[in-house]
């Protein structure tokens, strides 16, 4: 008989304010046998049967079901899913999902296919599932959370972004009213005083941002306590001042949606609590040191070495600097120590070098704000640190703004991997199986789709430069739109997107844009993205989650056509984005359209460009070399960030051991 | 003296380092403070100012330099850490650390329990390192079965009465008598070099006497051990634990004089770690006018004992700073430098990154003029030394306690060579992986690596066995007595020619020739008896027969002897008489040669071989060199022209035993000195014409020349065999 207790006796408890798993103290080597062992592969023949014998099991338990009374098949539901979630046993999961398969076709009506129900019942087990686009996540995850809140376990559903926690949850609540579950929506726009409110409900519907940024807040707020009890304790001593109450009630069952974009691509960076501090600092200070970064010469005073371009002053590079000093008598006294001069112009360096505006970040409202390389978003309240965000707004003459005081810092693995129970969906994950498995300690699972895709992936099509290639997608527009086609271009920068508009106007052809300056209408946009002759140009926020509506005419004649501008860093990008064509079952096609001085190419192409380059030079390249070129380039930019992320992982746990002495850590 | 490291404090703000850290916000608000047991100390090393903190409670000693030190004095307790950052910022020092700086110093401070904090400590990571120390002190203490410490008894007391009662005495006079003491007794043992050295290796490793060395070694260990506690009391320090340390299953006594290290003068602090080797020369000395005075008995041989024991491991381990002994801490504190050998090894690790990875912001741990040289001479010596010195314990006890040995020695090499070997390479992969090594330096450590396993295992390097033999004639060519006698003529002269057959000498024996006469005598006799039966009575005479060819069959006996004392040449050649002049009238007895046929051929050479090197020997073996003893410079080509094909323990010749200069061990109990320990394969070399004859009986070295083989399967080959041959033992 296994535990029915929540949490769970064998997981280590952390000393910390909620009930949530304590920081793993592995070494990176258990990590990499744990991700080794947990990432095994499975025989498919095994997991098809064993996935079958789950359907009948549940097909079975569905079969009384049809003319139950709500009164009993919700009583019966609570024990059943209680069972369920804590067990975790098959047979009780085939009965729960059985239960809350027949609410949701009461309630929704629709009936959930056999791979959302498989689907459902892994995440419910704590696995990562790899379900293909378009096999209907949003129920799959809605089931899964009913279990999870019908078991009684605060469970988070996490989105990547505000418009589809809302639009999920809504359209899910008919489920959970059935079920008499109460649904909590957090994302930007809920007041801060709102929040706790919102978690306090069996299930919420989250964006990974606020979900974080509440955490840290409740952290902050609780003033390094061990326990509730601790903090209560204190407050009534008056050592604590209860200002606000806290938010979350602990991290118990998290579904994330599009995992890998969460727990991989975002991991890298660090998000940050801050407040802001009074005043911009010194314009002045600002605008000599860019005068001073300005005169110094690439490759003479300074290096931008490959791949990571992180300046690096050289011996003339310091020569210059101690002559401009001398020269500036009496000014720039915080110059006059090296090394503070060095690392000001070091950062000056990056603002003006590394930094690239529509493509690291945009200027809106006079303000500069950061695009997400991967998801292509804006990030308004993020900043760069250490006076580097003031570098670059006097760079494009914007208003300074204050210099950020942090107040907490964390990172997504961290986060998640306190999770007492950690579940995960998206599209493209068996790539990352091993990291997923290393870091998180769970599991990946592949369900195959209900209808096998119909989607066609045409030879993608290499260019000598920019130019060319936009000529060349522009023609691919409109030899798809004479077929009858609505076609998706997919960018990687918002200056890209802009430059694929320009090209499409000039060949006279009727487009729409969707990128983070223009991401108002975002939803509207989507919506018309599918119907027939139309043009949508977009930054690869158009990836993920989004599901495209493709109108009845445009299906007969071929269905979405995409076209993919630029390798992303990473293949699993591309595939998403390929993944918006071609939706259950439906048809659609896809071509990928690069040049050779595309940025990741260049970068990452390595020993392959050059022999290929010396091979076939402007000619026509064979499939295979553009195909072994993807590979290489997207394989060393997968690794380069790979070994990014674990050296990330590296130094936040040494940070962690230096900084022990101040006390637990966020 | 038992001695640890004293830690060192982070490095100094390198150029664009982090000025401000993005994790300053955790810290910022807090109130930390050094916590109040600690004494600091200030010392001078190399004219930069350093301060020694104290730890009383864990007797532990951190070293921190003035920059760090800045920063500790401002921890109080009642100012945050951001007002600390200001204040220094405020001061504007060009060499001002950075946040960053100081957290790593703070979490420097806290790992090493000098930090008190006014937040709430985290619990987790508290229990972790509490574990984690708990661990690294029991794995210091019995994984290493070289020393496993056995605390006995707090000296203190006793030794403040010593002080107390001797301090007069122990000042400029005590250095007076040291000098009075010594130096005649080094005076005495140059001119008693040859008596005290001859044999002993003999002398010492007797069994009795190993005994006897067994007691004296712990008393006089002792005795070294009371000096430093004596000495550490003198200048003021403490000393309280004192106990035995079992090395290689010797009790070995240590005490723990640390306290020594927070003396500001260098002076003091060598006199502390010199003073054990001060005692011992005193005891080696007294040790060695009593070994002169003495009548031969026990008390003669234990003052041997004694000034051997003193003496020896006083120069090869306690005086030497290539072992960290002693020696190393006298030397480390006399060149101003602490923690010489560990800064010495990541010396060499910073040359590496900056040479070959190409790290521009590899920081060298040379902080003072002149501790690069010093740094990078010390490594690579006591590395080598140290390789040696375990090697040969790890020889030695292997031949002694076998399996065990074997284990122990495995143990030590693995900890002392293999395991700084690991380290140094994971080290160089880590490099190679970090995401700030630029390509040129992943490629350059690539190559480096390479270089290094090309050099392993594909470049082939000389190969070759070397073994001892012995110059030697076939056996015809030797002329033995086969008869004992005393030389009566000479029929040949020393150099002529001479046949087979040919008479050479001959031997007189007195007693023989009485034997025959009493023999002829009574033979006459029975013959006589005989005769008689023959006429008197016919039964009689049948026996009287036997007794007749009896007798003359004894006669026949004693003739053929009588005629063996012609010794005759058995091959044709020269003739070799060895010390001609005063043969006449000289003893032979049975068996003895007396003198050599040479043959116009060079004389053959005999070689034994260890089992183990047989097989290389018999396979592969390109050419044959051989050198005598006398004249080193000529070599001479040979070839193999016999191998008896099974192993033996018969020596070919008692030269090449241990007794008479060679090297083979043999057996004590065989008189011939013939029979060695070991089996042995015999080899025959035939030597080129030309080559001197009158060497017979010369030991000469041979060489056998493989083919060119890299290192890495020669290795190989010998770790197998060293398992396979104790394993089969």
């Amino acid at each position: 008989m296994p535990e029915l207790t929540w949490p769970p006796a064998h997981l280590p408890a952390s000393a910390r304010l909620f009930a949530e798993r304590g920081d793993d103290a592995h070494s990176s080597l258990d990590r990499w046998v744990a991700g080794l062992w947990l990432s095994r592969p499975t025989l498919g023949p095994w997991q098809a049967r064993q996935h079958g014998s789950f359907v009948a099991l549940v097909e079975a338990a569905s079969s009384s079901l049809a003319s139950m009374p709500q009164q009993d098949l919700v009583a019966r539901a609570r024990r059943a899913c209680r069972r369920a979630f804590m067990g975790r046993e098959m047979a009780d999961g085939a009965e729960a999902l059985a239960l809350v398969r027949e609410a949701a076709r009461r309630a929704l009506g629709l009936l959930a296919h056999p791979p959302q129900v498989i689907s459902a019942w892994w995440l419910v087990s704590g696995r990562m599932v790899e379900l293909d686009t378009g096999e209907g996540k949003t129920l799959t995850a809605a089931l899964a959370a009913c279990v999870g809140a019908l078991a009684g376990v605060p469970t988070h559903v996490v989105t990547v972004n505000d418009y589809l926690a809302q639009r999920d949850a809504q359209k899910m609540s008919p489920l959970f009213d059935f079920f008499g579950l109460s649904v909590g929506v957090i994302q930007g726009g809920v007041p801060q005083d709102q929040r706790a409110l919102q978690y306090a409900k069996d299930l919420s519907y989250c964006t990974n941002k606020d979900l974080v940024f509440d955490y840290l807040r409740d952290r902050v707020n609780s003033v390094g306590a061990h326990s509730l009890a601790q903090l209560a304790v204190r407050q009534l001593h008056g050592q604590v001042k209860a200002t606000e109450p806290l938010r979350l009630r602990g991290l118990h069952f998290a579904i994330v949606d599009e995992a890998d974009s969460i727990l991989i691509d975002e991991a890298r960076t660090p998000l940050i609590l801050s407040a802001a501090t009074q005043g911009g600092g010194d314009a002045h200070a600002y605008e000599q040191l860019l005068v001073l970064a300005r005169t110094l010469v690439l490759d003479q005073h300074f290096r931008l070495p490959l791949p990571h371009r992180q300046p690096e002053l050289t011996d003339a590079g310091r020569l210059q600097l101690e002559h401009w000093v001398a020269d500036q008598e009496g000014q720039a006294d915080f110059l006059r120590l090296s090394w503070v001069r060095e690392h000001y112009v070091l950062q000056a360096l990056r603002a003006l070098h590394v930094f690239v505006r529509d493509q690291h970040y945009v200027v809106a409202d006079g303000k500069v704000v950061i695009v997400d390389e991967f998801t292509g978003r804006l990030m308004p309240d993020r900043s760069w640190e250490q006076g580097l965000h003031q570098l670059v707004e006097t760079k494009e003459g914007c208003a300074l703004t204050g210099q950020n005081r942090t107040l907490a810092r964390l990172t997504y693995q961290t986060f998640f991997a306190r999770y007492l129970r950690l579940a995960g969906m998206s599209g493209t994950l068996s790539e990352v199986a091993r990291e997923t498995a290393g870091v998180f300690k769970v599991r990946t699972v592949r369900v195959e789709p209900n209808r096998p895709s119909q989607r066609k992936a045409l030879p993608a099509q290499l260019w000598p430069d920019q130019a060319s290639k936009r000529q060349a997608v522009v023609a691919e527009v409109q030899a798809r739109l004479a077929g009858g086609q609505s076609v998706l271009v997919g960018t990687r920068s918002v200056w890209a997107s802009e430059a694929i508009s320009q090209a499409l106007t000039q060949g006279g052809v009727p487009h729409q844009v969707l990128n983070a300056r223009q991401n108002a209408d975002e939803a509207d946009l989507i919506g018309r993205a599918g119907l027939p002759g139309q043009v949508t140009v977009a930054t690869n926020m158009a990836g993920r989650g989004t599901d495209i509506p493709v109108s009845p005419e445009v299906v007969a004649r071929g269905g979405l056509h995409v076209i993919l501008t630029e390798w992303h860093e990473s293949p699993r990008i591309d595939r998403q984005l390929f993944g918006r064509c071609a939706r259950q079952g439906e048809p659609g096609s896809c071509r990928a359209i690069v040049a050779l001085d595309d940025e990741v190419i260049a970068r990452h192409g390595g020993l392959a460009l050059k022999t290929l380059k010396a091979r076939y030079g402007q000619s026509h390249w064979p499939p295979l070399a553009i195909a072994w070129l993807q590979k290489t380039s997207q394989g060393a930019a997968e690794k380069h960030h790979a070994a990014q992320r674990a050296h990330t992982q590296q130094s936040d746990r040494q940070m962690r051991e230096q900084l022990a002495f101040s006390g637990a850590m966020e | 003296m038992v001695a640890g490291a004293l830690s060192a404090s982070p490095k100094p703000a390198e150029l664009g380092a982090q000025l401000v850290s993005s994790h300053w916000y955790r810290v910022a608000g807090i109130k930390p403070r050094l916590r109040d047991h600690l004494k600091a100390h200030a010392h001078r090393y190399r004219g930069q100012l350093w301060h020694v903190v104290e730890d009383r409670i864990s007797a532990k000693f951190h070293r921190f330099d003035t920059q760090a030190w800045r920063v500790m004095r401002l921890l109080d307790g009642e100012h945050t850490l951001d007002a600390v950052w200001h204040h220094l910022a405020a001061q504007g020092h060009d060499d001002m650390p950075s946040q960053e700086d100081i957290l790593n110093l703070l979490g420097q401070l806290h790992a090493l329990d000098l930090l008190v904090v006014d937040t709430l400590p985290d619990l987790a990571e508290a229990s972790r390192r509490g574990t984690k120390q708990n661990r690294q002190r029991w794995m210091a203490k019995y994984m290493n079965p070289l020393a496993i410490r056995m605390h006995l008894w707090d000296p203190d007391r006793f030794l403040t009465r010593c002080v107390q009662r001797w301090r007069p005495w122990l000042g400029q006079w005590a250095l007076l008598a040291w000098l009075a003491l010594v130096l005649p007794a080094l005076g005495m043992a140059v001119v008693h070099w040859q008596d005290l050295t001859h044999n002993a290796s003999e002398r010492l490793l007797a069994m009795d006497n190993l005994i006897l060395v067994a007691v004296l070694f712990p008393l006089v260990k002792g005795l070294h051990e009371l000096g430093h506690g004596l000495a550490c009391k003198l200048r003021g320090g403490d000393v309280h634990d004192m106990g035995v340390m079992w090395l290689l299953f010797l009790p070995v006594p240590y005490v723990e004089a640390s306290s020594s290290w927070a003396f500001p003068d260098k002076r003091d602090r060598m006199l502390v770690g010199a003073a054990g080797m001060l005692v011992e020369m005193a005891l080696a000395a007294i040790a060695l006018w009593l070994w002169l005075w003495l009548e031969p008995g026990l008390a003669k041989a234990l003052a041997y004992d004694v000034a051997v024991l003193a003496g020896v491991t006083t120069v090869i381990f306690n005086g030497n700073p290539l072992l960290r002994y002693d020696g190393y801490y006298v030397a480390s504190d006399a060149l101003e430098i602490p923690n010489l050998a560990q800064r010495a090894s990541r010396y060499w690790g910073f040359l590496f990154e900056r040479h070959i990875a190409r790290k521009r912001d590899a920081t060298s741990p040379a902080m003072a003029p002149g501790e690069a040289f010093w740094f990078a001479l010390y490594a690579p010596l006591s590395l080598a030394y140290r390789c040696f010195v375990m090697l040969s314990i790890a020889l030695f006890v292997s031949a002694q306690y076998l399996i065990l040995g074997v284990l122990l020695a495995v143990w030590s090499v693995s900890m002392g060579v293999v395991w700084p070997m690991v380290k140094s390479l994971q080290k160089a992969w880590k490099l190679s992986r970090a995401p700030d090594t630029s390509r040129l330096g992943r490629r350059l450590i690539w190559g480096f690596a390479l270089l290094v396993v090309l050099l392993l295992v594909a470049v082939p390097l000389p190969h070759r066995t070397q073994v001892e033999g012995v110059l030697w004639l076939p056996e015809e060519g030797l002329v033995r007595a086969q008869q004992s006698g005393f030389i009566d003529t000479l029929h040949v002269a020393a150099g002529a020619q001479v046949r087979p057959g040919q008479g050479i000498a001959k031997l007189r024996d007195a007693q023989l020739s009485k034997e025959l006469q009493v023999q002829e005598a009574r033979l006459a006799a029975a013959q006589v008896r005989m005769d008689s039966a023959l006429v008197n009575n016919a039964s009689l005479a049948s026996q009287a027969q036997i007794a007749v060819a009896r007798e003359q069959a004894v006669l026949r006996r004693l003739q053929e002897r009588g005629g063996h004392l012609m010794l005759t040449s058995q091959s044709q050649g020269q003739l070799w008489l060895p010390a001609s002049e005063d043969l006449l009238g000289r003893y032979l007895k049975k068996g003895q040669v007396l003198a050599y046929v040479m043959p116009a051929k060079a004389p053959r050479v005999r070689v034994i071989i260890d089992q183990a090197d047989e097989d290389l020997i018999r396979q592969q073996t390109e050419s044959v060199q051989v050198r005598l003893p006398s004249d080193p410079g000529r070599v001479w080509q040979a070839r193999i022209v016999r191998a008896v094909p099974g192993a033996s323990r018969q020596l070919p010749s008692a030269a090449m035993s241990r007794q008479r200069g060679g090297e083979v061990v043999t057996d004590p109990r065989d008189e011939s000195g013939r029979l060695a320990l070991q089996s042995y394969f015999e080899y025959e070399l035939a030597l080129p014409d030309g080559f001197p004859h009158h060497l017979i009986g010369s030991r000469a070295s041979v060489r056998f020349e493989h083919p060119m083989e890299p290192l890495a399967p020669r290795v190989w080959r010998a770790t197998r065999r060293l398992f396979l041959s104790h394993f089969q033992s």
